[in-house]
């Protein structure tokens, strides 16, 4: 098995304990990181498609998260020393203020980390002020708002809108997200874009980075 | 603890069980949990088709977290009747002549213990955990809706009865629906609360309500797939 099969198969089975292996592998013999991490993204843009397609179950998805999670921690210094310069997006999320169903918004967080996102989770029932005073301040790429509810929704809208008063809507990608959340919501409210799960939120988060 | 005491403090217990019934207020409810339902809401929308069996470490899994999730699940309720000419909307209730509602919650245990373990980065143990509250919400809200059925089998007699069904659910407005529900039942005697939003607290909450009467639509709330508009629900059936 060539190396970025080892990978591709330490993530695909969630092995958590290989994929520590391999990282250390590539730090102690001074492999090529960029290549490695590709490696691994792959695998788990794969997981990520299984899951899609019906072929994993969420908790499946969630192991090779986890696998892909410990070893990009084991990437990190060197990531941070600049050495390798990976252009990672910074993500603010959270749920909107009034919503306390934390599991969608937290699931596209650990996708959005795991994918190599540099992502500032802000929790659960998080008031518009909050949302972008971080924004600013960490001068992020992408907000991401999640609601589960009709009646927490207008949240999302509520923070555009400030965005708006405020003369800095673009400054930022805005994401939103949530069961109720539909195509026409996200044109009513002007947001950038909207994923039915945490999958596709990984792929449109990177599609809005582009444009 | 001396004896008068005693029988104040069981005193004080008949009362309060008393009032508490006349309340309607169910507490320690035993449901029971399937593991199919549980595997269900783990997987996508697309795998309808797919027929691809659970492997048996991930079935395993469940099942162990499904013995630690039942010690931390506290199913409750708090239900009464009302005259349905009095409520609004009036095309949900205008046929009927009595309607229930209900509140029913897994509290609040279960929900945290979830929310520790994502915290700490477990996620696969998360999402099991959650999906087995959330089936255990359901499953609460399916024993209390049994319950009334028994405890009015008198009223019920000669009438129908509709499915139960909920506020967010047959073009009942999710903000009004709770509004309505939540001023008639004292939630608190159950710890359940709504946020600013309308959204309950705890999560693993649901309300609804049951309409009784001769002439009541009785495809009203039917609660499978076929009837329901979200066509695109990740969770549909059909
Ligand atoms: C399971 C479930 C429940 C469970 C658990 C609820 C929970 N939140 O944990 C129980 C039975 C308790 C429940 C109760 C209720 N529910 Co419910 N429930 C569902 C169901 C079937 C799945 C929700 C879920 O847990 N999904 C799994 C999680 C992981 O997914 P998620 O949060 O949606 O997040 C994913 C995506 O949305 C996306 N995402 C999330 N955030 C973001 C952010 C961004 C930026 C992006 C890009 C993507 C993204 O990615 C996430 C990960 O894949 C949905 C229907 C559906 N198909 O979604 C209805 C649904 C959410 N419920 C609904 C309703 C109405 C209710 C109740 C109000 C009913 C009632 N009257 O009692 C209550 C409310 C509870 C409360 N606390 O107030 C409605 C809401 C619509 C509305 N009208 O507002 C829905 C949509 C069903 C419907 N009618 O069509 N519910």
């Amino acid at each position: 098995m060539s190396f970025s099969e080892e990978c591709k198969s330490a993530i695909l089975s969630g092995d958590i304990s290989l994929a520590e292996e391999l990282a250390h592998k590539v730090i102690h013999e001074k492999l090529d990181v960029n290549e490695a991490i590709d490696a691994f993204s792959l695998a788990i843009r794969e997981a990520g498609d299984l899951f899609e397609e019906g072929e994993f179950f969420l908790p499946e998805l969630m192991r090779s998260a986890e696998a892909m999670k410990a070893a990009m921690v084991i990437f990190q210094p060197v990531l941070e020393e600049g050495k390798e310069d990976r252009f990672r997006g910074k993500v603010v999320i959270g749920t909107i203020e009034g919503d306390i169903h934390d599991i969608g918004k937290t699931l596209v967080a650990s996708m959005l980390t795991a994918e190599g996102f540099d992502v500032h989770d802000l929790g659960a029932d998080v008031p518009v002020k909050t949302f972008i005073e971080k924004a600013i301040e960490i001068d992020a790429n992408i907000i991401c708002i999640s609601a589960l509810l009709t009646t927490t929704m207008v949240g999302q809208k509520k923070l555009i809108d400030q965005l708006k008063e405020k003369n800095i809507r673009d400054k930022f990608k805005v994401l939103i997200g949530g069961a109720p959340i539909s195509k026409k919501w996200v044109e009513e409210i002007g947001a950038d874009g909207s994923a039915e799960n945490a999958v596709s939120a990984v792929k449109l988060a990177k599609k809005v980075l582009e444009d | 603890m001396g004896a008068v005491e005693l029988a104040q403090n069981s005193l004080f217990e008949l009362k309060r069980n008393f009032e508490e019934k006349k309340v309607k207020i169910l507490k320690n409810l035993v449901i029971k949990l399937d593991t199919n339902e549980i595997l269900r809401l783990l997987q996508s929308k697309n795998s309808e088709d797919n027929i691809r069996k659970a492997p048996q470490a991930l079935v395993d899994d469940i099942k162990r977290m499904t013995d630690e999730a039942l010690l931390l699940i506290q199913s409750r309720a708090i239900y009464d009747s009302f005259e349905s000419k009095e409520l609004e909307p009036k095309f949900l209730f205008n046929k009927s002549e009595i309607t229930v509602f209900a509140i029913c919650t897994i509290g609040k245990k279960l929900e945290t213990h979830t929310r520790e373990h994502l915290q700490k980065g477990e996620l696969a143990k998360g999402v099991i955990l959650n999906a087995i509250a959330s089936h255990a919400a359901e499953q609460t809200a399916e024993h209390v809706n049994q319950t009334i059925l028994n405890e009015l089998s008198m009223e019920i007699q000669g009438k129908d009865t509709t499915c139960r069904f909920s506020p967010g659910y047959c073009q009942w407005e999710l903000g009004k629906g709770q509004k309505t529900i939540f001023e008639l039942l004292d939630s608190s005697k159950i710890g359940v609360s709504l946020t600013s939003s309308m959204m309950m607290n705890p999560v693993k909450s649901v309300s609804f309500a049951i309409n009784i009467g001769k002439e009541v639509d009785k495809e009203l709330g039917l609660r499978d797939c076929e009837n329901c508009d979200m066509f695109n629900c990740a969770y549909r059936r059909i």
